[in-house]
């Protein structure tokens, strides 16, 4: 070969070499098989973890769905709904670019997605670990990011560390800095986040209620000045330590200071919290301008589950004790209790007093008339046969008998759970059971129960945001069933379904129901929500091959 | 210079008419003339650099077979012009997040092509052809109606412009008929197209969505590297 030929030969492969060049990240990566999917009300959001982003789906006319990708920061971690369900909030841990890294320095991130609005990502620049826990405060305002057993952490963390952030739509992305909080550690670490609402005095705003696996700790969020409260469980007769298993919180009235009541994980004792004033003796706050007032209130047995509710004789913390079938009536001043027997050992208890549209009450009562009473529904929510049905306890008189009407209602099925259903049918309640192939809708005003039988158990259900209809699914089946007829209807789905979600369209005068496809790149079938006619429904896939960035 | 040669010269810019070959005088063997017919066989490789690209390849590249045949219609000296007709089929598969894609392309052109051999057993060229592109999207995944493919189909003007050379490895049989190595290389361009998607259900259509996918822009550099045989 000759002089001219090797140059020639060299720069063909020079050409070959040269032009290749890689293609987007983003075609290379894999799809979860059952990515985490929101309604948001008015759309439905998938988080695409491996390619960062949330593809959001807005459904339109005549069935039509398109996506929206949505951009979060690199590397999710976790994903919470609002409680209201309208936001999306996705934590990312971000990337540390090494040298000579083509992918930017990134800091951990907070992301809110909000179909009415912008995305904002808030950057957490004071912190280099990721903390994957999120906790998200109901009213919309604050986010606590706290480091999570579940996901992939440092190798050294403080179980304590939390970054409090206020991501209400005020405060755009870095006007408020992210604050950096270390709860007062008596040996605990947290398990379980409340927010309440805005508390009376002496507390006068809300706070954030901590349970530790040993104590309970109490934060003023809006005033990140202000030391927290750390309140250590003992029973006071021995050492061993008591874990807080849940909270319930009055937020109190002109009458009655604000009230905080914990039950126990390991101990007959219910734990009540009042507050009083702690001031100098010019009125000045002292620390938080208030202290807690702990009692210690034995029920007998470990309790199931807390409520404040009123009664005719006033203001009572109702506590759940399955192991002695009773419920127990604290008096949250003089720890009095009242025990109630009740037919069967409950676990569980909703007040459902709004849902039935009036307090209950005695009709024939003179001054007791005039105070609102609760209805609490109580149910057993776990598996065990024997602990069958629901009942309804009116804790007004009824029949001029204090806090003795409990009707049990004919569910022959042990209750896991308890939907609420919006207006117009809130009065109803849909009670999903385990390891029964039937489902209930419970009508509070009647106090009936109408069973709908499944072929299967463990269906998944979910109610409309209309309060219409409840949708049924399992495997490739997708039915609707109407409150007013209780008529179930089918969908013709033609894949297996792993989520059914109804959603408002701003185009169409009825919502549309989109049942999310399981397996490959997210597929989708898309009805009419009302008028569920199979020829005018749509089939898409590969949903998540849209949108790349 | 001949009137011949300037006539040569204008046809290369793209006004010459096709015209009856003239007879080159030359020295070498016939075999090592620019022939005056060839069909070249070959590779193309295109460098697709658009993003719309990516589900279909794990690079830029695109790879294909190509197919010419040229007949010189002027000579005049060491110039001469050639036209004739062009085929380059590809298809360029990958896994776009685990569902298989693939996109075939094929172009049909019309190719004028301007030969400068300084030297005996060499020439340059310079090749314009305008053409048709069609193209074919597809992608075969089992979870969508009937587990039929999603594809689309599109057909767009497309336009090669390419300089290369050719180097005769020798004569075939007769002193007449030379095997010659040819490689261009050049930019292919085409506009884009939007890519979407759909399931082919006949008569439900309507109830199938589509798939996206963005524009597809099929045009980048290239180059190919062909045996010809030239008589």
């Amino acid at each position: 070969m000759n002089r001219a030929q090797v140059v020639f030969v060299c720069g063909l492969a020079s050409a070959l070499l040269a032009g290749c060049g890689d293609r987007n990240a983003f075609w290379s990566g894999p799809i979860v098989s059952q990515p985490m999917a929101f309604d948001l009300g008015t759309q439905v959001a998938i988080v695409d973890w491996p390619a960062s982003r949330v593809v959001v789906l807005t459904a339109g006319a005549g069935q039509t769905l398109t996506t929206t990708s949505i951009p979060v920061g690199a590397n999710i971690l976790n994903a919470v709904a609002s409680p209201d369900g309208t936001r999306l909030y996705v934590v990312s841990a971000g990337h540390r670019a090494r040298l000579g890294d083509s992918q930017p320095q990134q800091p951990p991130s907070l992301t809110v997605i909000d179909p009415g609005a912008t995305s904002r990502r808030y950057d957490l620049d004071t912190i280099t670990e990721p903390l994957a826990g999120l906790a998200v405060d109901p009213a919309g305002q604050w986010a606590i990011l706290y480091p999570s057993d579940s996901n992939a952490q440092s190798f050294v963390q403080n179980p304590n560390e939390l970054v409090v952030l206020d991501v209400s739509p005020a405060h755009q992305p870095g006007t408020v800095p992210p604050v950096t909080h270390t709860l007062m550690s008596f040996g605990g670490r947290p398990q379980r986040f409340t927010f309440t609402a805005p508390l009376a005095a002496p507390v006068g705003g809300p706070l954030l209620i901590v349970e530790s696996d040993q104590d309970v700790s109490l934060l003023r969020l809006d005033d990140s000045g202000r030391p927290e409260i750390t309140v250590p469980l003992t029973n006071g007769s021995d050492t061993h330590l008591l874990s807080p298993a849940g909270v319930a919180v009055y937020p109190g009235d002109s009458q009655t200071p604000p009230l905080v009541g914990i039950r126990l994980a390991n101990d007959d004792d219910v734990v009540s919290l009042q507050f009083t004033p702690n001031t100098d003796a010019g009125g000045n706050p002292i620390g938080n301008g208030f202290l807690p007032t702990v009692n210690l209130t034995n029920v007998g047995g470990v309790a199931s589950d807390l409520a404040f509710v009123r009664t005719d004789s006033g203001l009572r913390l109702a506590a759940l004790v399955p192991g002695r079938s009773t419920a127990t009536l604290i008096d949250p001043v003089t720890s009095l209790t009242t025990d109630v027997a009740l037919p069967a050992a409950y676990q569980q208890m909703s007040i459902v007093t709004a849902s039935v549209g009036a307090p209950s009450g005695c009709a024939t009562a003179g001054a007791g008339a005039a105070t609102p009473t609760d209805v609490a529904l109580l149910w057993n929510g776990g598996t065990t046969q024997g602990q069958e049905g629901v009942a309804l306890w009116e804790l007004g008189q009824t029949g001029c008998q204090p806090f003795r009407s409990i009707d049990t209602v004919g569910v022959t099925d042990v209750v896991a759970g308890v939907l609420d259903v919006p207006p117009p049918h809130a009065t109803l309640k849909v009670l999903q059971t385990r390891n029964a192939e039937a489902f209930y809708i419970l009508d509070l005003t009647n106090r009936t129960a109408a069973p709908l039988q499944t072929l299967n158990t463990d269906v998944g259900l979910t109610i409309s945001p209309l309060g219409d209809q409840v949708w049924t699914y399992v495997g490739e089946t997708v039915f609707a069933t109407d409150f007013a007829h209780e008529l179930p209807r089918s969908l013709l789905i033609e894949r297996p379904v792993a989520g059914v979600y109804e959603v408002a369209r701003a185009d169409a005068p009825t919502p549309a129901v989109i049942v999310l496809h399981e397996g490959g790149a997210v597929g989708a079938t898309v009805y009419d929500a009302v008028s569920l006619d199979d020829a005018t429904r749509r089939f898409y896939t590969d949903l998540l091959l849209e949108g790349a960035p | 210079m001949t009137l011949a040669r300037l006539f040569v010269l204008a046809a290369l810019l793209g006004a010459g008419s096709l015209a009856h070959a003239q007879v080159l005088e030359a020295a070498a063997m016939p075999a090592f003339r620019a022939p005056a017919w060839q069909l070249a066989a070959g590779v193309r490789t295109g460098f697709i650099k658009d993003p719309g690209y990516d589900p279909f390849s794990t690079n830029d590249a695109f790879v294909g077979f190509s197919l010419s045949g040229t007949r010189v219609v002027v000579r005049d000296g060491d110039l001469s012009l050639a036209a004739g007709l062009g085929l380059d089929v590809g298809t360029s598969s990958a896994s776009a997040r685990g569902v298989p894609a693939r996109l075939s392309l094929t172009r049909v052109s019309a190719v004028a092509e301007g030969r400068y051999q300084p030297w005996p057993r060499f020439y340059f060229f310079g090749r314009l052809a305008p053409g048709l592109l069609h193209g074919s999207a597809a992608l075969d995944d089992h979870t969508s109606p009937n587990g039929s493919s999603l594809t689309d189909g599109f057909d767009l003007f497309s336009l090669d412009a390419a300089a290369g050379a050719a180097f005769c490895l020798g004569a075939i049989g007769t002193a007449r008929v030379g095997a010659w190595l040819v490689a261009d290389g050049g930019y292919g361009w085409a506009p884009g197209h939007h890519l979407v998607l759909s399931p082919a259900l006949d008569g439900d259509q309507s109830k199938a969505g589509t798939l996206d996918l963005g524009t597809l822009a099929p045009r980048g550099g290239f180059f190919r590297i062909a045996l010809a045989l030239g008589y």
